[in-house]
């Protein structure tokens, strides 16, 4: 399934902005993960030294191959859904609407969509050190009269991308008084 | 109470079942949602790699016992 039908996009619909977290957020799940794989080969030398009875019995032997093996095929599967977790969060900006597709760990998925010409004001921000040093942050986005609904979670460039709605938004406002403009 | 060691490959199979479970709903989720990019095809090979590494690493470790081997466990309660 591509993009674009993914979200049923219109004729005269383009894809301005296909957003993701910033790479960097998936980093701590790769060294979470990395952490998680060294615990077994810990406990191997801490049993080599302190228990080495268990190591010599065959039956616990067995047994701690067994869970060794459950215990790497767990962690890897964690850290795959991790990553569709973090790859399927999307937020999708096109020429006449804003559309947020979160994926919730296996079971779960949201859409939803704002249109662009209802966005009255947009505000950036970028807070942290790791956030200032690689570029990303937040992005509020507002809606008259209701509390607000969309917010673009630690994308790269925020500042620009808020210029980019804004703009987008000037657009679409025109050609929902002039129709016949785009 | 006697047992054959192969019977501790039965909870791990059941592990296996589900943990296959698993992985055909990840993969499904990827693909359905996620679409077939370059970013999909490498992140589905590389889960698919570690899985056949894992399986291929606990196979050559575990085939060196003989699993008909019987094990007893005594009863610690039984004080004659």
């Amino acid at each position: 399934m591509t993009l674009g039908e993914l979200i049923k996009k219109k004729q005269y619909e383009k894809i301005v902005y296909c957003l993701r977290r910033h790479p960097i957020i998936f980093v701590k799940d790769v060294l979470i993960f990395l952490a998680l794989a060294t615990v077994p080969v810990g406990f191997y030398f801490f049993a080599k030294s302190s228990l080495p009875h268990l190591l010599e019995e065959e039956i616990s032997r067995i047994i701690l191959l067994l869970l060794g093996s459950i215990y790497y095929l767990s962690i890897w599967l964690i850290f795959f859904t991790q990553f569709i977790d973090y790859y399927l969060d999307n937020w999708i900006v096109t020429n006449d609407r804003i559309l947020n597709i979160k994926q919730h760990a296996l079971f779960g998925r949201t859409m939803a969509e704002m249109d662009l010409y209802k966005v009255q004001d947009a505000t950036s921000d970028i807070d942290g050190i790791l956030p200032t040093l690689f570029n990303y942050g937040n992005v509020h986005i507002q809606t008259a009269g209701q509390k607000e609904r969309f917010v673009f979670e630690q994308v790269k460039d925020p500042h620009k991308i808020r210029d980019k709605i804004l703009d987008l938004a000037e657009e679409d406002r025109k050609f929902h008084y002039h129709p016949k403009t785009r | 109470m006697t047992f054959t060691y192969s019977l501790l490959l039965i909870p791990y199979a059941l592990f296996l079942v589900v943990f296959a479970l698993f992985v055909i709903i990840n993969l499904f989720n990827l693909t359905r949602f996620g679409g077939w990019t370059i970013i999909t095809f490498w992140a589905t090979f590389l889960f698919l790699a570690g899985i056949v590494l894992i399986a291929y690493a606990s196979y050559e470790n575990l085939i060196i016992f003989d699993w008909h081997q019987t094990i007893t466990i005594s009863n610690n309660y039984d004080l004659r």
